[in-house]
């Protein structure tokens, strides 16, 4: 019995093989994205759960309100709050801490020296976390002066080996000794270092490590905690905003509430949260909404497959009669066609597997993830069998049902005509499939036209043609003007200037709260320092006033941009004088040291940071101001050859510090940089929407070939009546592209919602109408239009006197 | 209105080339009922076909209403048919998803012609055909009588000068076969020219003239008793 089902099947498909192609294929790419889709967000839904106590593991995160009623989210909070929790509260049993001070230059070979961030952690930390030790003891590694923990791949770049237990490792700061070689932090950890090094290596800088144990304000330290089974939550929230609240001195402006996020949720969920660790952030929207993608395209794929069979069984009455007249059973029936679009699902499943093996290099080499196929995996099995299952079940019930309902006398006499009526699930699915086609193309479209705004938008000042060079080191801080003088000499080189920070999010911009001695108004604005050929080597336009001078009696002037101007609410700047009352690092407020500047321009405004952000006020300050110091040139060039150039400046930099090795970017890279994540979905969406509407449209030329076949009768009548061949290819397309209509009536809402929620994320962004829904539309219809019209046109041209011959 | 010489068709398939017409020579003027009869497979379908311009002739020549249409594009026969030739099949050829009205308007559509006109067109040709009442049913609430009547009001409703019948009564029991064929009788002596392949000598009876082919020639040329041209 069953052989004889295998065999049926088989010849089944074999025999139908555009039918069957158009089936495998479209559950093959259904198949395989929905595979990818599913490692990717299995791969998601992992992150951190390699530690045995996730569950009992929290991130102590800080909510600010300032004094204006803004309110901040920040994971880095005070030294003091971690160990004195721990100590003062049961059912915190263990905490540790995570600290990011800079960068240092490591290697003992001079040549191959490179930046590497300093991480310091707490002694426990890797007794805390479940990260694999390959040599070196996990609870003593993290103690005593200048000893140092790195990864495998840190190991490799700088001793070309991994077992270093015990050697030595250069640093401008220390002489390091490896006491640890961990393996490299999995791709699914929060947490991702190269060196971790000791408190006490740093502690002379920290006040003698006082600093640690009776800081209880600033905002730079990451804390951990594991919590008893049974503790509450909520209890344990207040107790620890309570006990921070207590230390606060009167002066404190802001009020704080501490809360703990759970160690699982850190990927996902930390959007509105300043500072902390968190590689390879993730977020929850993206990840929904790439489960559903993964889910629509398999639901289209078996709406084709549901469809082209119902279209197909109307073709197999008289096999299905046939077998009821010999005595086969309606359950006997229903199995047969299930078993048979199981078979074919499986069949897709096979080929999806191998093309996904063969695409997973090329597709973690794009998202820097490492994704695999985990055989082994039940989770991962078990998902892909029930999918198999379901969409094999899902898509012949319908014309299972419908065959087995066959009456045998009936099934001989003519072709039944399936669902001819107005309402038919054939058509609801063609719909459907339009309605995801449709939304998918205009998200696509509105990606990109959101992009290219961010692209042509105006900054206020220019990124072409910027090389950005970091000033990493003591001397080269110190001889800066020697340098420029050096570099201003190369042909290459237009226009150089120095300045504390650089457009384009590197490093936290600190900003200054200002205040005028006129009003009460205040300002919060980026804070720059920078020398007099800032302004030109940015192309920035000065409004009023003059420019900064590198002379020191203008040490303390400033320029500042139209919008510190209006949110200062001053009608006469120029020559004023601004207080500055306290800078902000990185959420830590710098108590101001009686720096008052003077304004001697307005600057039109620019934009420094992502347009992810809303515009910000500005001040520049002289370089030679009291609160940032110098870090990076930027250097106007034109060149042809920009490996000479690069190689000039090199020298340049090496001539004054052969110690530490020249870190270099491009400024417009950088700005690029700040919108991969975006361009990378719009990209995905393309893809995407690629293979949704490719998939609907097998669907649709099977469907519309299906179709026109049942009406290729009438079709001839009408011809002998006087249709002409426009006429027919009007008439049949005319319905398919209703079906599309509506699929878009059906479609623009939903996407616009989802469109619109996306959009919410930039600060300057295009607004959408119709107009791209319509867009779309147009594109589903004419690309339904060119998939039906092969058929309409086969149709029209033939001779009625074949297809009206068969008496 | 008709003249055929030397009409030849030939089918090639892969496999093997028919030949279904050879040598026919026909003449037939306005007016005429004129009744094709021979054994199955014999080239009457083609031959009707021909006539209707829906398909052309291997070789030979054919002239309708005046115009050598030989080798004529699809397009250009096409313009000439509408308005000009009726068809009425074996079987019926109605869509079923039309109404009664909707089927007989049709080639009203294709010739562009307003609603209101195509709804007065329409009704005289079903109230000619005594189908008025049926004029919202469907194709498959009629019997098959009625289903060919309206077929006959389609293929007039446009003042066809010729319409060809094939088979008309092929698939009716003789009581409604006599009434399709004593609408066509009338219609003939309303004017219309009518050519109608048959099997039966009976409705044979109704024309003024027979034609017999056989094997793709034309056998016999008779006369019907009493008719005289
Ligand atoms: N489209 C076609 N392709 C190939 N052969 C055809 C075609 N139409 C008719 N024939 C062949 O031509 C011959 C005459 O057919 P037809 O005119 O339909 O005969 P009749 O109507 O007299 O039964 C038959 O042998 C038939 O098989
Ligand atoms: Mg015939």
């Amino acid at each position: 019995m069953l052989k004889n089902y295998f065999k049926i099947a088989f010849r089944n498909l074999t025999k139908n093989k555009t039918f069957s192609f158009i089936n495998v294929s479209g559950l093959t790419l259904g198949f395989s994205c929905f595979i990818l889709i599913s490692l990717f967000v299995l791969d998601e839904l992992s992150f951190d759960r390699f530690h045995k106590d996730v569950d009992d593991t929290y991130r102590i995160v800080q909510t600010i309100t300032e004094a204006s009623g803004d309110t901040r989210n920040v994971a880095t909070i005070a030294p003091t709050i971690g160990p004195n929790a721990k100590d003062q509260f049961p059912e915190i049993v263990n905490q540790t801490r995570l600290l990011q001070i800079g960068r240092l230059t490591v290697g003992n070979d001079p040549l191959k020296r490179d930046y590497e961030q300093i991480w310091i952690a707490g002694p426990d930390f890797f007794e805390f976390f479940d990260f694999k030790f390959l040599y070196g003891n996990p609870s003593t590694s993290l103690t005593g002066p200048n000893n140092l923990v790195i990864t495998e791949s840190t190991a490799l770049k700088y001793f070309g080996k991994k077992d270093v237990l015990g050697e030595s490792l250069y640093t401008n700061r220390f002489e390091a000794t490896i006491t640890g070689v961990i393996k490299d932090f999995p791709p699914n950890s929060h947490i991702n270092m190269e060196t971790i090094h000791t408190i006490e290596t740093w502690a002379p800088l920290f006040d003698e490590g006082r600093w640690f144990t009776s800081n209880w304000t600033s905002n730079s330290i990451i804390t951990y905690l594991k919590t008893a089974p049974d503790f509450k939550k909520n209890d344990l929230e207040s107790k620890i905003t309570d006990l921070v609240i207590s230390n606060y001195s009167d002066e404190i402006e802001y009020s704080s509430s501490f809360w703990l996020q759970p160690l699982k949720d850190i990927h996902l969920q930390s959007a509105g949260i300043d500072g902390g660790l968190n590689a390879n952030q993730g977020s929850n929207l993206y990840l929904y909404m790439f489960a559903i993608i993964g889910v629509l395209v398999l639901v289209i794929a078996c709406f084709n497959y549901m469809n082209l069979s119902t279209a197909a069984a109307s073709k197999r009455t008289k096999e299905v009669g046939m077998r009821k007249t010999l005595g086969a059973g309606k359950s006997q029936l229903i199995m047969q066609y299930l078993g048979e679009s199981i078979i074919l699902s499986l069949v897709s499943l096979i080929i999806a597997i191998t093309a996904v093996e063969f695409l997973l290099p090329y597709i973690n080499n794009i998202s820097g993830k490492a994704l695999a196929l985990p055989f082994d995996s039940i989770p991962l099995l078990t998902i892909l069998l029930s999918v198999v299952l379901l969409s094999g079940i899902l898509s012949a019930l319908y014309p299972a049902i419908f065959l087995s309902k066959i009456n045998p006398s009936k099934a001989f006499k003519t072709d039944i005509k399936l669902g001819s009526s107005g309402f038919s699930l054939k058509k609801v699915l063609v719909v459907a499939q339009f309605a995801i086609s449709i939304g998918m193309i205009a998200a696509t479209i509105i990606i990109y036209q959101q992009l290219n705004y961010i692209n042509s938008k105006e900054l206020g000042f220019s990124v072409d043609n910027k090389l950005v060079i970091d000033i990493n080191s003591g001397p080269l801080r110190a001889q800066f003007e020697s340098i420029k003088q050096e570099f201003e000499k190369l042909d290459a080189v237009k226009s150089v200037s120095v300045s504390s920070r650089v457009p384009g999010e590197w490093k936290v911009f600190p900003i200054a709260n200002l205040e005028t001695f006129e009003n009460d108004n205040r300002s919060q604005s980026i804070f720059i320092g920078a020398d007099e050929d800032f302004i030109s080597t940015y192309d920035i336009q000065i409004l009023e006033g003059r420019n900064l001078r590198n002379d020191p009696a203008d040490s303390s002037s400033v320029l500042i941009s139209k919008q510190a101007v209006a949110e200062l609410g001053l009608t006469n700047p120029v020559g004023q004088r601004i207080n500055i009352n306290g800078t902000v690092w990185n959420g830590d407020l710098d108590d101001g040291d009686g720096y008052a500047p003077t304004i001697v321009g307005v600057v039109d405004n620019f934009h420094f940071e992502s347009l992810h952000k809303s515009q910000k006020p500005v001040m520049i300050a002289s370089y030679r101001n009291p609160i940032h110091n110098i870090d990076y040139y930027t250097l106007n060039i034109e060149t042809n050859d920009w490996q000479k150039t690069i190689a000039d400046l090199q020298a340049i930099n090496y001539q004054f510090d052969p110690q530490n090795p020249v870190e270099y970017t491009f400024l417009d890279n950088r700005f690029e940089e700040l919108y991969r994540a975006d361009k990378m979905r719009g990209q995905l969406f393309l893809i995407f929407s690629g293979i949704v509407i490719f998939i609907a449209c097998m669907g649709l030329f099977a469907l519309a070939s299906f179709t026109i076949e049942s009406r290729i009768k009438e079709i001839g009548i009408r011809k002998v009546l006087g249709a002409s061949v426009k006429d027919i290819v009007v008439m049949v397309c005319k319905d398919f592209v209703l079906l599309v209509a509506f699929g878009f009536v059906v479609a623009t809402p939903i996407a616009w919602f989802g469109i619109e929620k996306w959009l919410t994320d930039f600060a300057y962004r295009i607004n959408i109408n119709l107009s791209f829904f319509l867009l779309a539309g147009v594109i589903a219809i004419a690309i339904a239009l060119i998939t039906v019209s092969y058929h309409a046109l086969k149709s029209a041209w033939i001779n009625p006197v074949k297809t009206l011959r068969s008496e | 209105m008709i003249q055929a010489k030397n009409l030849k068709k030939v089918y090639s398939t892969e496999e093997v080339e028919t030949t279904a017409l050879n040598n026919v020579n026909i003449e037939i003027k306005e007016g005429e009922f004129v009744a094709i009869m021979g054994p199955s497979g014999c080239g009457k379908s083609t031959l009707l076909n021909i006539m209707g311009l829906l398909d052309n002739p291997s070789d030979g020549e054919y002239h309708f209403l005046g115009h050598d249409v030989s080798n004529r594009t699809e397009r250009e026969r096409a313009q000439l048919r509408k308005g000009n030739i009726g068809f009425i099949f074996q079987s019926f050829n109605l869509i079923d998803e039309l109404t009664v009205f909707e089927n007989v308007e049709l080639p009203l559509l294709y010739l562009g012609m307003s609603a209101d006109e195509r709804k007065e067109k329409a009704e005289a040709a079903l109230e000619r055909m005594s189908m008025m009442h049926r004029r919202n049913h469907f194709p498959q609430q009629l019997s098959g009588g009625q289903q060919q009547r309206v077929a006959i009001a389609r293929a007039v409703v446009a003042n066809a000068k010729l319409i060809l019948a094939d088979e008309p009564t092929g698939n009716l029991d003789s009581d409604h076969g006599n009434e399709v064929m004593k609408v066509l009788a009338e219609l003939n002596e309303q004017g219309t020219t009518i050519v109608m392949v048959t099997h039966s000598p009976h409705d044979a009876d109704f024309a003024m003239r027979v034609i017999h082919l056989f094997d793709g020639h034309v056998v016999t040329e008779n006369m019907q008793e009493g008719f005289h041209v």
